[in-house]
């Protein structure tokens, strides 16, 4: 494994070549000229302050690319750094992720000590998802909570506030992309309804217990409901998609097992093919820190690293900027050349955010946060210093609309970002 | 908690039988007006409302019992936290006004939160968290269920019993279907009824060949590379001597260099002729333990086949999976006998290369003359068919310990393994309800027939509860189904099972209980809640038998109560509560460093874990009182623990009571090296860890959660400073000070400890050698000399850790956080427990006798 990646790292990250526009790599639907997509990463525990924010004041499209994204100077024209924003109610210094893209109150109902609300991700899934195979993707990585993104299954929270898992492994994600499928077409349908039968069955006892419950068990049983629901909207999208064979792979199948760097890596490879197939517009990760410093051989864990002070936390932390900003870099060059079925550049017609909720340690008020892509829209290649407090949702919200996903208010937003929009 | 409940019990008497959130508030003292009037009131009055801020006696009541307050309070929390406020051109509070008002505000805003998430007593019905869920199919079907696909449970805060924190996430429905449907298939082969088979297989033909086979090429093409060398040319071909490259011709060379010494050893060594060696490095790190399928016979010509590979292949038989027993006769070789110590193998399954999962440890103490037999129990699935012994199984161990020791020869070997049998598979005992589904589907059955089997499993399926007619047609019209789609009967019955395993009847512990704000639970319900409260699984038939006679109340209720507290299912008990509430997790979390803590491996964690789990099973078994986890004479350990204590004259692998001697460290929770590995990184001790721990677990006084954004002590950026000093810093700032000078002291007082709780008395920093100094003062305490002294402190303490245990185990048991309502109930149980001695088992005992456990609400 050592030596695949030292294998893959020296074939070098900079040099992807443009994949040609292949009609065979592309299976599903057509997109069309509109069309729009997002990308949401999150990092867990910060960066270092120090080395990874441009200077203070330093604003605008002229500002020195600081340390920590010096991997980053090849697409400084591609992204912005916005910096200056938080969520208001988080609190919790272990949380990078669980509000990110939601700004809730944990707090917000009384006799309950967690609620979420829907992320952005949803949003922007619920308008666009019907035209897709997946209305949306959410990747994860095993033991998240290392990493520092707090509770939740992804990035992701559905409609009612509901964690939505992600798949762990980056195998996986390849294997639900694009998969075998043994199966004929006729075996594929026969297979579709016998789930529906099934549903229909477990429906008839879960409506029978329902009956008897008392209001807050039917609150909780609802989740049930809304699972079955949504196995079911599954079901009809993979009966409409039937005569419709999953996208050739743009790659071959990757090895199981990868841990860290080259883990994170390979994702980026699945959310470039999963956009370029068009298999979903929307993609949301929670990206590993403790496997990549365990891959990085630093000897210290990721959270010990995020309160650096000084000395080796420091050190670490400042190596794992550059190892995430290689990876950025890699994942920009990636979207940059590859096109979509209509000939455009990814990067062209997806917005990306990068960021986390914790700037280092447990300091919440101050997000850092990247925002590439979707030129068209967003004026990029600034760093952008928003008035302190800023509600991290006025991001959100800009960059749905920036999608043409016309929002009026978003969590706790106040307004819209308008110097970043073109 | 227990300050708040208290100052809470006062104020919220009128909130009582309230059924959703209470009503009340927590008063902030009237004093602190004064910080207020001082620091803030200046620029936040009515005239003067700066930001919109206005914090004067007439607009800011000093009270939070609103979600809008409590925003409102921990704004002003955050501003002096964060040094917002007071602004710094204004007048500033000294380090100490500014710490004692920080202390009290952020221990309010605590008991704010708790009150305000405080869910009145409710109890939200449970899906089955993983452990339940497992174990309830394995129970009900009798063969073990692979859950590792299903989405983690996070439960996150609280316990994993806890109904409203456990998520369904939306294919999660389709993921259960799945894994029933592979569960209901295996549960439905037929049952071997012939004896288990049992093959031998010698060691030394496991593996012998293939050794043998590896030492000829490395000879061979190390022979090849000294050919090589001994060209004359400038820059020899290197294709001419069968290599690719002047690299592969430097790899051999250096593998010649350095391996073949170690293999000549091992071919040589006495002992590999009638057995087979373990060894750290090479030839073999492990003896590997195949257990292939073969479809067709096959011929054995080929070398390297173990005696069980040979009778499988040539018979072209597959293991069935299924249980086996695998046993093994080892024993000491002589260098080990001679060196003395004590030494230890693992088995374990491989799913991949590198990749090991441990079943269980031995320790080895015969020598290879006598020899003695381990035993240990595995399944066999789909995808485990490797198993594997080995000595040690941290890799990078061997690599950088072993390689050049002993004149190139390798580390030696210790275990020498003269032969190994699987016994199986085992039989297994099918549960009532699937055999009668079993006969039904064979026979090939009337309609009647089949929806009488699928009731019946469903009602065992459902512990107890009818499934509903509708739902059963509709399971039959499935096996219709897939009868028409050419399924054999047994065959299409899987599904309909399947989707019944599927359902919330079977997934979630439901207690229906329609308009009424609380009722009695149904003696079903309440042999329900106790099992899965001791055994993490459905009720048995001996339980259920007596909830159906109605006869589940006083003695015979305790009696359950006690018979399910001595099976070895209560072990799922003590390990699921114990991990959660004293965060085990963290446990996991680190590597240890191998450089510094060659012995601290997977292995001595996971004895770690045990002593603590059955510490505490031992207090219940033998009803010995909860001061011992405070402070105590003796220690529950195994061999391989009792090494690391540095405790003599304990043998075996298993967990018993062994008597210290006067005056040890150990004895009690923090002497136990799990908790102290737990206060580190792996490499280092971390005080404030283990301080935070002790207040939270030992002394219930849990301190608030560290505060957000705190700014970083940014003058300290390039200084290099000792533990001591960055703890002394901690204490001079006052948004640190106010919880560090509680933690710190008792962290510095557990400094003997080393990262994996060994007792030293000097410690290492930047390459030099400190003596540990231990000594310091309980804030607003006593003061203490040493560890053994702040354990005595520890030790006056017991009712504190007592209360904190019960809250825990209280909503444990009950699937929520114990709230305010559950205060009188923890003050009864703990005046109970005291009057037998701190028993535990009284505790559980009343716990299941409440109200509060035997009502729904």
């Amino acid at each position: 494994m050592r030596n695949y990646a030292r294998r893959q790292f020296l074939k070098g990250l900079g040099t992807t070549i443009a994949l040609p526009y292949l009609p065979s790599v592309l299976g599903d639907v057509g997109a069309n000229a509109a069309t729009q997509r997002m990308i949401f990463i999150a990092f867990g525990w910060g960066v270092t302050q120090e080395t990874w924010l441009p200077k203070r004041g330093d604003v605008g499209p002229n500002y020195q690319l600081p340390e920590g994204l010096a991997p980053l100077a090849r697409h400084k024209k591609d992204f912005s750094v916005i910096m200056g924003s938080q969520h208001q109610f988080n609190l919790e210094g272990h949380w990078g992720s669980t509000v990110f893209l939601t700004g809730a109150n944990r707090y917000a109902v009384p006799g309950k000590s967690f609620t979420n609300s829907v992320s952005a991700d949803q949003i922007a899934a619920q308008a666009w998802g019907k035209d897709n195979r997946y209305s949306s993707l959410q990747f994860d990585t095993e033991n998240a909570s290392e990493s520092g993104h707090g509770p939740g299954l992804s990035l992701s929270w559905n409609q009612s506030g509901k964690p939505m898992a992600g798949v762990q492994n980056p195998f996986d994600i390849y294997q639900k992309l694009f998969g075998n499928e043994e199966m004929s077409v006729e075996q594929r349908q026969r297979m579709i309804r016998k789930k529906g039968s099934s549903l229909d069955a477990i429906l008839s006892d879960a409506r029978q217990l329902q009956s008897k419950l008392n209001v807050s068990d039917k609150d909780k049983l609802d989740e049930y409901f809304e699972s079955v629901r949504e196995i079911e909207l599954q079901l009809a999208k993979e009966e409409a998609w039937l005569d419709r064979p999953k996208p050739k792979a743009p790659f071959d199948t990757p090895k199981d097992g990868l841990k860290g760097y080259e883990e994170i890596k390979l994702t980026y490879d699945l959310m470039v093919a999963a956009l370029q197939t068009n298999s979903t517009r929307v993609i949301t990760y929670r990206q590993p820190v403790e496997s990549l410093l365990q891959s990085m051989e630093v000897g210290i864990s990721s959270h010990n690293m995020s309160h650096y002070g000084g000395g080796i936390r420091r050190e670490v932390s400042e190596q794992r900027d550059q190892k995430q900003s290689e990876l950025l870099s890699y994942l920009l060059d990636k979207l940059k050349s590859t096109k979509d079925m209509d000939g455009r550049s990814l990067l062209e017609t997806t917005t990306l955010s990068y960021g986390s909720n914790i700037l280092h340690g447990h300091t919440l008020n101050n997000c850092p946060v990247i925002v590439a892509g979707n030129s068209k829209h967003l004026k990029l290649g600034e760093y952008v210093e928003l008035p302190s407090g800023t509600p991290l949702c006025n991001l959100w919200l800009t960059l749905l609309n920036a999608n043409g996903l016309d929002q009026k208010s978003f969590g706790d937003s106040e307004g819209m970002i308008d110097r970043i929009m073109v | 908690m227990k300050h708040f409940l208290r100052s809470l019990l006062c104020l919220l008497a009128a909130a009582q039988g309230a059924a959703a959130a209470p009503e009340g508030s927590v008063v902030i003292d009237a004093k602190h007006r004064e910080f207020f009037e001082l620091y803030c009131v200046e620029c936040h009055n009515a005239k003067k409302t700066k930001g919109k801020v206005r914090l004067d006696e007439e607009a800011f009541p000093f009270q939070i019992d609103s979600l809008q307050s409590a925003d409102q309070w921990q704004k002003i929390l955050a501003a002096l936290n964060a040094q917002d406020m007071p602004p710094e051109d204004e007048l500033q509070p000294t380090a100490e006004e500014k710490a004692e008002f920080l202390g009290m505000l952020s221990g309010k805003m605590v008991e704010a939160r708790e009150l305000l998430t405080d869910s009145g007593g409710q109890i939200v019905m449970r899906r089955l968290n993983h452990r339940e869920y497992q174990n309830t199919m394995e129970h009900l079907l009798g063969v073990p269920v692979d859950v590792s696909t299903l989405p983690v449970d996070n439960a996150g805060e609280t316990f994993d019993t806890d109904g409203g924190a456990l998520f369904l996430s939306p294919d999660q429905i389709e993921q259960y279907l799945s894994v029933a449907k592979v569960a209901v298939s295996d549960a439905l082969k037929p049952v071997h009824e012939e004896e288990p088979m049992v093959i031998r297989s010698e060691a030394e033909t496991m593996s012998i060949d293939r050794i043998k086979k590896i030492h000829a090429d490395l000879i061979e093409a190390g022979q090849r590379a000294a050919q090589y060398d001994a060209d004359p040319a400038e820059v020899p071909d290197a294709t001419k001597y069968g290599f690719t490259d002047p690299r592969a011709v430097m790899i051999a060379r250096n593998r010649y260099a350095e391996r073949d010494a170690v293999f000549q050893n091992f071919l040589d060594h006495p002992l590999t002729k009638s057995g087979y060696l373990l060894s750290y490095w090479f030839p073999q790190r492990e003896l590997v333990l195949r257990m292939q399928r073969y479809q067709q016979p096959k011929s054995i010509a080929k070398k390297g086949l173990a005696d069980h590979e040979k009778t499988m292949k040539k018979a072209g038989k597959s293991y069935p999976k299924g249980r086996y027993k695998m046993r093994a006769r080892v024993g000491l070789t002589d260098e080990a006998q001679q060196q003395g110590g004590q030494y230890f193998m693992e088995f374990g399954a491989r799913r991949s290369v590198g990749e090991f999962l441990r079943i269980e440890s031995f320790e080895v103490s015969a020598p290879h003359q006598e020899g003695q037999i381990v035993e240990a129990e595995i399944y066999v699935s789909e995808q485990d068919r490797l198993f594997a012994f080995s000595e040690e199984t941290d890799k990078a161990r061997h690599d950088h310990m072993y390689r050049l020791k002993n004149d190139g020869k390798g580390a030696g070997h210790r275990i020498w393994i003269d032969w190994v049998e699987v016994e199986g598979p085992l039989k297994r005992n099918k549960s009532r309800a699937l055999q009668k589904m079993e006969k039904t589907v064979t026979k090939g059955a009337s309609k009647e027939d089949i929806l009488e089997g699928l009731r019946y499993f469903g009602q065992s399926a459902y512990r107890g509860q009818e499934p509903n007619s509708a739902f059963l047609e509709k399971l039959y019209t499935i096996y219709e189904v897939n009868r028409q789609s050419g399924l054999k009967p047994l065959e299409a019955i899987v599904e309909p099972m399947a989707v019944m395993l599927s359902t919330p009847s079977f997934l979630y512990l439901s207690e229906p209980s329609g308009e009424m704000a609380e009722k009695l639970l149904s003696q079903r319900e309440l042999a329900i809640r106790l099992s899965y409260l001791l055994t993490s699984s459905a009720p048995d038939a001996e339980l259920l038998g007596y909830s159906e006679m109605g006869e589940l109340r006083g003695d015979q209720l305790r009696k359950q109560v006690d018979r399910l507290l001595a099976s070895p299912e209560a072990d799922r008990f003590y390990e699921a509560f114990l991990y959660q509430w004293l965060d085990m997790e963290r446990l996991a979390f680190f590597q240890f460093d191998v450089k510094k803590y060659p012995k601290f491996n997977e292995n001595i964690k996971d004895a770690a874990a045990q002593e603590v789990y059955q510490t505490v099973r031992t207090l219940v078994d033998e009803n010995i009182g909860t001061e011992h986890l405070v402070k105590s004479d003796f220690v529950v350990v195994n061999a391989l623990l009792a090494d690391h204590y540095g405790l003599e004259g304990v043998r075996g692998d298993h967990f018993r009571k062994v008597k210290l001697p006067e005056g040890s460290v150990r004895g009690g929770l923090t002497g136990m090296a799990a908790i102290l590995a737990m206060g580190s990184d792996g490499i280092h001790t971390s005080p404030v860890e283990r301080g935070a721990w002790v207040l939270r677990k030992v002394l219930n006084d849990p301190p608030p959660p560290a505060p957000a954004n705190v700014p970083m002590l940014s003058r300290l950026k390039e200084k290099k400073l000792t533990k001591i000093e960055l703890l002394k810093l901690h204490q001079e700032e006052p948004q640190c000070a106010h919880c560090h000078k509680k933690m710190d002291p008792i962290g510095i007082g557990l400094e003997n400890f080393d990262a994996t709780g060994k007792w030293r008395t000097k410690k290492e920093l930047n390459k030099f050698r400190y003596k540990v100094k231990a000594a310091g003062k309980i804030h607003r305490g006593p003061e203490f000399k040493d560890y053994l002294e702040l354990r005595d402190y520890f030790s006056t303490k017991v009712d504190d850790f007592n209360l904190g245990l019960i809250e825990h185990l209280l909503g444990y048991s009950l699937g929520r956080k114990a709230g305010f309502a559950d205060q009188e109930l923890i003050e009864s149980l703990h005046k109970e427990m005291k009057k037998d001695g701190n028993s535990l088992r009284s505790v559980i005992h009343g716990i299941v006798a409440s109200e509060a456990f035997q009502t729904k609400k």
